[in-house]
């Protein structure tokens, strides 16, 4: 896809420190939590409550925990849970994609399902997939996963009917080309840039609905690090006045959403070759 | 060589061919006429096998056109900037059938510094030359050439055509120009026809 790395578009250099940032940013948090105790920061009584500091940036929660440690094991939980739910959501896009340009009956039922999965409320069905699922990680990970795939499979499908659809496959056909040849050649480099790019654009989603889910208590169980556990945990310390046990991890998520959106955005100006990267 | 027998064809209960039968010749330059809609472009895809006529036949040798393998009838398409992938670079274009046509690519001016380049880095001229050069094969026996000049400027068409008459002579190609340009057709065609309400008669 991405032939040519120059610097001599400002499409790529946007792709190039977009994807940077983002690529940059999710290793660290998924480096960073395998270097710490899987447990979390250790609980201490001498520092509950604390405020940000040089010692604790973040500052501590009410059990002496420090946040700033706890935020990045929460950030690499949700990066985990969102790249399975992406690869999942990505999978079935790309299936019923592939079935819908392919066959006329396929084509309307993968329609009716687009539109259905469209048109309830995303979050509630979430909820009932989750919920169905027996709730905990597997449960997160099936809700995010099976609700994400609407809006890839439209332009999975469109892309591919249009390809199917148009002059230069005509042509491959008459000068002698078969289906598979054709799959190979036309429609897998045509298809490919808007996979990647519509998994990277549902991965922030994923992040954020997990996060959602583990808030009301149906997503990733208490004991593990979760941004949604730390904050529905927090709201009793806001009360108090103890802003940074919700405010920092709430930006980070917030940081790691919109970092890997913005590359997703990028990557998807690049697979359009009218303007980008062929 | 290639003939026609009754084509019907139309769409959404439209009637654009009502009984379309021609015969060509090796080597024979036939021009189609006709007024927008009248089922010119329909007719072109028909006769090279892309589209399935909703009745008559087209034979080809006696027989109907091969369903697999490259097709002795090549059809051309209006745009070459639809008629080539905007992700194929121009040697993957011309070598699509097979290696390219060395001759072929000469005659047409098809310059070595392309190669690299993608469709969208050619100017209309220069793709329109591209998109027929992988089309003059040694299997190709008719070219039909549906309008291709449409959207050039008289120059570049003017280019285009000295450029692909004497190869099409050479390799004793049939050529189908289909065009609504009457003057053209005459300039090209031995044999002048136009499409009205869907037959073809002589113009």
């Amino acid at each position: 896809m991405i032939a040519a790395l120059t610097l001599a578009s400002p499409v790529r250099r946007d792709l190039l420190i977009r994807g940077g940032l983002a690529l940059g940013l999710v290793a660290v948090l998924l480096l960073a939590a395998l270097a710490l105790p899987p447990e979390g920061p250790p609980v201490s009584a001498l520092s509950r409550n604390l405020g940000p500091s040089l010692a604790h940036p973040f500052g501590t929660d009410s059990l002496g925990r420090d946040m700033a440690l706890r935020t990045a094991l929460a950030l690499a939980t949700s990066i985990k849970v969102g790249l399975f739910a992406a690869v999942l959501s990505t999978a079935v896009a790309v299936v019923f994609g592939l079935a819908a340009a392919s066959h006329r009956l396929a084509d309307r039922l993968v329609g009716v399902a687009t539109e259905l999965a469209l048109g309830l409320p995303h979050f509630v069905l979430i909820l009932l997939i989750a919920y169905a699922a027996g709730g905990g990680m597997a449960g997160v990970i099936l809700g995010v996963g099976l609700t994400h795939w609407p809006r890839l499979t439209r332009v999975l499908r469109l892309e591919a009917q249009t390809v199917a659809a148009s002059d230069y496959v005509a042509v491959s056909r008459g000068l002698g080309r078969g289906p598979v040849w054709i799959a190979r050649h036309h429609l897998a480099p045509h298809l490919l840039p808007q996979i990647v790019a519509g998994f990277v654009l549902i991965f922030p989603h994923a992040v954020l609905h997990e996060a959602g889910l583990s808030f009301v208590g149906l997503g990733i169980p208490p004991h593990l690090p979760s941004i949604g556990v730390i904050l529905a945990d927090s709201l009793r310390a806001l009360m108090a006045g103890h802003w940074w046990v919700a405010v920092f991890p709430g930006t980070g998520l917030m940081l790691v959403a919109l970092t890997v959106e913005r590359f997703g955005e990028a990557l998807r100006r690049a697979a359009d070759p009218t303007e980008g990267v062929a | 060589m290639l003939s026609a027998e009754d084509i019907r064809h139309g769409f959404g209960g439209r009637d654009v061919l009502r009984g379309v039968s021609l015969r060509l010749a090796p080597g024979e330059v036939l021009g189609i006429g006709g007024a927008s809609g009248a089922g010119k472009s329909t007719l072109g895809r028909i006769l090279a096998g892309r589209t399935r006529p909703e009745g008559g036949r087209v034979r080809w040798q006696g027989s109907g056109l091969p369903d697999r393998g490259p097709c002795p009838v090549q059809h051309a398409p209006q745009s070459p900037d639809a008629a080539t992938d905007p992700r194929w670079t121009v040697a993957k274009i011309l070598a699509n059938g097979g290696p390219p046509d060395a001759g072929a690519l000469a005659a047409l001016g098809i310059r070595p510094d392309w190669h690299r380049r993608l469709p969208g880095e050619l100017s209309g001229g220069e793709l329109a030359r591209v998109s027929l050069a992988r089309m003059i094969r040694p299997e190709t026996r008719v070219l039909i050439c549906d309008e291709i000049t449409a959207q050039l400027d008289a120059l570049a068409a003017r280019d285009l055509w000295q450029a692909l008459m004497p190869l099409a002579r050479a390799r004793g190609l049939a050529l189908i120009v289909i065009s609504h340009d009457a003057g053209l057709r005459r300039a090209l065609a031995a044999r002048d026809t136009v499409l009205t309400d869907g037959r073809l008669c002589p113009a």
